[in-house]
């Protein structure tokens, strides 16, 4: 795991160049099957070598010598940020997006780009240009999107940890079906800047681990006010691998009717209550019920929004500065949700969509709030459903579905991670909880410590 | 998919998805969100060669360290 890797490594018994070579090699077993990488770092031993050597000065960072996979919409110097599209197949990463900065600056080796949903748009990692990522806990299932490939690399230990983006659920959705850990941090509290916009207002960097450790100390690189986005806060950012020795006891857990209504697969709610039960036994905590009155419009509230902001940020790709037209070469989601974003925004529906989106997102923000008054943690399942096999027909609205129970917290800007907590017929099955905006240090100690009961029992 | 399907589509999806917003009482209300300083210094950065040449890289053409664009095409 993470926490022992970093041990290893700081005390000689694993170079950083090893550790390079040992992902490389499964990689190059592991990545035909898996598609998980769409470009691999070259340079990446050589940079481990130099890190080797600032280990031995005793003056390496926080990441030192761990290997980090990127998500190929966010921006890395001299890579191919393709956003898994033939839009933008051959540009050329020209700057570092502010979170890949801050992972330099602490050590960490970039070793490739991942594979995702084009665009991020899509939650099944199926529509990529690159081909559809394969789950390398459920082989032949989708692994789930967007962050298909960061999700997919982490379980095939193909890196320590991995960068991915959530606008509604791209990093919890495949972390769930991959089996790994995945946060999303509060809206704010990682910069933005770098980050190919799939909806501005929703989006957030955040990241996949093998264990809670991992995610926790990602996060505490890449957190912080950036003046690169302005709407970062100045909110300090707490040491949370510090935060997650501490014990979770005495919580208040919140859950809502509703989750059980909106999980259309039976088998799945009875192992999140199963798991929500017996953290509440094992912390001394309560579990309460909240009210989400609203919660069960999230997908109606999400998807104007996404589509108008979508419309609006794909301005750009119009092929003269760089890449190709986007219209003219990207795949049928793109294109629908380009399509959809410029037909609501027209100036002769008077902002009627969007408009009414932005009323629903703040009932649900402030439904959220007041329920936080009641609830120290809000539990849940993270997708409704098991994934479905790659290359099944399904509809859009039904693909949207997936993402009925993440949503909620981009709308309301919250915080929220996923922990793998068991399976069904071998596919994994992750309960995600939700924090108040800015208390990713509750979100972490509650995660570890359900990670510790889980362990307990293996 | 042919184009003028998928825009149906998307605009089928989103009546669809608007039935279920009228229900809602529609307000007047602020969207945002308060903060104490919302703008940054405007400190104007200069910009590199090394990042102008890799910006052109990018570039379908490009001559003399300029971006070479159709006229009038948008």
């Amino acid at each position: 795991m993470v926490a022992s890797k970093i041990e290893e490594i700081k005390s000689g018994k694993l170079s950083a160049a090893e550790n390079v070579r040992g992902f490389l090699s499964v990689i190059e077993k592991e990545n035909r099957k898996i598609n998980a990488f769409i470009y691999i770092n070259k340079n990446a031993v050589k940079e481990a070598e130099i890190i080797d050597k600032k280990i031995k000065a005793k003056k390496a960072g926080k990441l030192a010598g761990l290997v980090i996979a990127v998500k190929s919409n966010i921006n890395v110097i001299g890579m191919p940020i393709s956003c898994a599209s033939n839009t933008l197949k051959d540009y050329i990463g020209t700057y570092d997006a502010d979170a890949v900065r801050k992972i330099r600056q602490e050590d960490g080796i970039i070793i490739g780009m991942t594979n995702m949903d084009e665009f991020a748009a899509g939650g099944s990692g199926e529509s990529s240009a690159f081909g559809a990522t394969n789950n390398p806990a459920a082989l032949g299932l989708i692994p789930g999107g967007s962050s298909s490939g960061s999700a997919a690399a982490v379980a095939a230990k193909m890196c320590d940890i991995a960068l991915g983006s959530d606008t509604g659920g791209s990093i919890r959705n495949p972390a769930s079906h991959c089996g790994v850990t995945g946060v999303k941090p509060s809206y704010g509290r990682v910069s933005r800047y770098g980050l190919i916009d799939l909806s501005m207002s929703l989006d957030q960097i955040g990241a996949l681990s093998k264990d809670v450790y991992g995610a926790a100390l990602m996060m505490e690189v890449i957190s912080g006010r950036s003046e690169n986005d302005a709407v970062t806060f100045d909110e300090k950012v707490p040491t949370y691998t510090e935060e997650i020795k501490k014990p979770a006891k005495g919580l208040r857990i919140g859950i809502s009717p509703m989750f059980k209504k909106l999980c259309t697969n039976p088998n799945i709610y009875s192992i999140i209550e199963k798991s929500i039960q017996e953290l509440a036994e094992k912390s001394a905590s309560k579990i309460g019920e909240v009210e989400l009155k609203y919660v069960d419009l999230a997908i109606q509230t999400y998807y104007p929004i996404a589509y108008v902001e979508f419309f609006s940020g794909t301005r750009k790709f119009d092929g003269r500065k760089y890449g190709r037209k986007i219209e003219e070469s990207c795949g049928e989601e793109v294109l629908r949700r380009i399509l959809g974003g410029r037909e609501i925004s027209r100036a002769e529906h008077h902002g009627r969509y969007y408009r009414k989106a932005l009323i629903a997102r703040n009932l649900i923000a402030k439904d959220f709030e007041k329920a936080f008054s009641k609830a120290d943690i809000i539990a849940m399942p993270t997708v409704p459903s098991l994934p479905h096999k790659i290359g099944s027909k399904i509809t859009p609205q039904e693909m949207y579905a997936y993402d009925a129970f993440t949503i909620p917290a981009n709308l309301a800007g919250v915080c929220a991670g996923v922990i793998n907590v068991g399976s069904i017929r071998n596919i994994p099955v992750g309960l995600q909880f939700m924090a108040p905006a800015f208390k990713e240090d509750v979100l972490f100690r509650v995660m570890a410590g359900l990670e510790k009961i889980n362990k307990a029992k293996v | 998919m042919e184009e003028e399907k998928i825009k149906k589509q998307a605009k089928e999806i989103m009546d669809e998805f608007m039935k279920a917003l009228e229900k809602l009482e529609e307000k007047e209300q602020e969207f945002g969100s308060e903060r104490k300083q919302s703008l940054r210094d405007a400190r104007p950065k200069k910009c590199s060669p090394e990042f102008s040449e890799k910006m052109l890289k990018n570039a379908p053409k490009s001559k003399d360290g300029y971006l070479v664009a159709e006229k009038k095409k948008w």
